[in-house]
């Protein structure tokens, strides 16, 4: 959902009636802050560590001896690509469309953190180059990096057209209504549980690599796609999320939670609020006699 | 409404959320907790869905539920690890709202710069924050750091550099 309002409410009073604006930013920050002496808690994040090298020379390793894109001898950046493009394959191919995009050098470009403006980023789009993708080799996460773009890649099932002209551009589950004549954005939906899916079935993958220590995307949205997948199974979000049915999964999940939650927990998560969207997924859709 | 169902949370909250802690620890969860249960009902009242006041009542009491079930040990710097979490959460939504309105409105760039100046301010301070009090964590949101620095920087400066979020979304309006 795209918003109308540009307000951030930075200098909000932290008192604020919660009638009027969202109790956070720098106020909300600066109101308790983080204790240090609270501070041992590293054991509490769980799941997956912090990246601390890059995963390449993971790849040396692999019982094929295929694999020879390693870090230290200098990586041919088309192996990289193509050892990722081979695990989606591998992990998902049952579910990609025939016409699956994959990725290749002229979409993809990978660079020493060096030649990054900043080189704690893990990755951007060049639009000086055709919107060509391009990742920090150094960051950490690379790896992931790439498998997360390249299931955008091969779940960008690209147009359809209404009846009544509407244009819909499917990328996995998220749908971004166009201007028919511009391609100008009008709306987009469900993209935080995209992102979300898309980045546990990363996270898959990049376990099937043997990469241990798994860097972190989307947090929130994994755990509300690892719900959503419990709760009506993982190969139905597969199939949605593969070819674009959102009518599916929102048949499937509907059915389970109540009529309206799939688009409710969709809002929720584009919206900053993914307790709600877990709530409606543990509780079911909830009806209030002022609502109805 | 929103108050009384607050004041409401807070009362139910105390017993279960202080059980078991000292006075000061006490203190310092019912604060972390009053932050987070004020930004988690505020968020679902801003949000544009139907029963909001039977929702927000639910999460909230889910919030509750969830945090008494940290053992008494743990429950303070699970709430610390959970503001943090959420301002972070904070951050990256505002950002990426903000780059997707420059995206449609790029004639507004000039009323969200100061918005991006401080997202990257607080981001900045966020680093800090966690490289001194949790050295070892940084690199777990590094992800979700680059995506806000670019988001910001898009909005501040016409550039040729997108976040990939933002990047994926420019490519979908791309014609064939």
């Amino acid at each position: 959902m795209l918003s109308d309002d540009p307000l951030y409410y930075f200098d909000s009073d932290p008192e604020t009636d919660i009638g009027s604006k969202p109790q956070t930013g720098s106020s909300m920050i600066k109101e308790s802050g983080y204790d240090s002496s609270l501070l041992d808690i590293e054991s509490d994040f769980g799941g997956a560590k912090p990246v601390t090298d890059t995963p390449f020379n993971s790849f040396d390793e692999t019982e094929s001896g295929e694999i020879t894109a390693s870090y230290d001898d200098g990586f041919n950046q088309s192996e990289v690509v193509e050892i990722v493009n081979d695990q989606i394959q591998s992990d998902f191919g049952e579910y990609l469309q025939e016409d699956a995009k994959s990725m290749d050098l002229n979409t993809v470009e990978i660079k020493p953190g060096t030649e990054f403006d900043d080189n704690s980023q893990y990755g951007y789009y060049d639009w000086s180059n055709s919107g060509k993708l391009v990742v920090n080799q150094d960051a950490g996460g690379t790896v992931e990096t790439l498998i997360h773009e390249g299931l955008h890649m091969a779940t960008d099932n690209g147009d359809e057209i209404k009846p009544d002209g509407e244009v819909i551009h499917h990328l996995g589950i998220e749908e971004v209504s166009l201007d028919p004549d511009s391609g100008e954005i009008q709306v987009v939906n469900n993209l935080g549980l995209n992102e979300g899916i898309t980045e546990m079935f990363t996270r898959q993958s990049a376990e099937n690599m043997g990469i241990d220590d798994i860097s972190i995307a989307y947090p929130d949205e994994v755990e509300v796609a690892e719900l959503l997948s419990n709760l009506v199974g993982e190969d139905a979000v597969k199939e949605a999320y593969f070819s674009s049915d959102v009518e599916g999964l929102r048949t499937s999940v509907d059915s389970k939670l109540g009529q309206g939650a799939f688009d409710t927990i969709n809002i929720f998560i584009d919206n900053g609020a993914p307790y709600a969207a877990i709530t409606i997924i543990e509780n079911g859709m909830l009806v209030e006699k002022e609502d109805k | 409404m929103n108050q009384e169902l607050l004041r409401a949370l807070e009362q139910e909250a105390h017993d279960p959320i202080t059980a078991g802690l000292s006075d000061k620890e006490s203190v310092q969860a019912e604060q972390l907790f009053a932050s987070l249960l004020h930004s988690i009902v505020e968020t679902i009242y801003l949000t544009p869905v139907h029963q909001k006041s039977a929702i927000a009542r639910r999460t909230g009491e889910d919030f509750i539920r969830r945090t008494a079930s940290v053992p008494p040990k743990d429950r303070v710097k699970h709430l610390s690890k959970e503001k943090l979490d959420q301002d972070i959460r904070y951050l990256d939504t505002q950002s990426f709202t903000a780059a997707k309105h420059i995206l449609l409105k790029p004639e507004q760039r000039e009323s969200l710069i100061p918005e991006a100046r401080s997202i990257m301010a607080e981001i900045e301070r966020l680093k800090g924050e966690i490289a001194n009090i949790w050295p070892n964590q940084r690199e777990r949101y590094e992800r979700i750091f680059s995506e806000i620095t670019l988001d910001c920087q898009y909005v501040m400066i016409p550039t040729d550099k997108t976040s990939l979020r933002l990047g994926r979304l420019i490519k979908a309006g791309k014609r064939k």
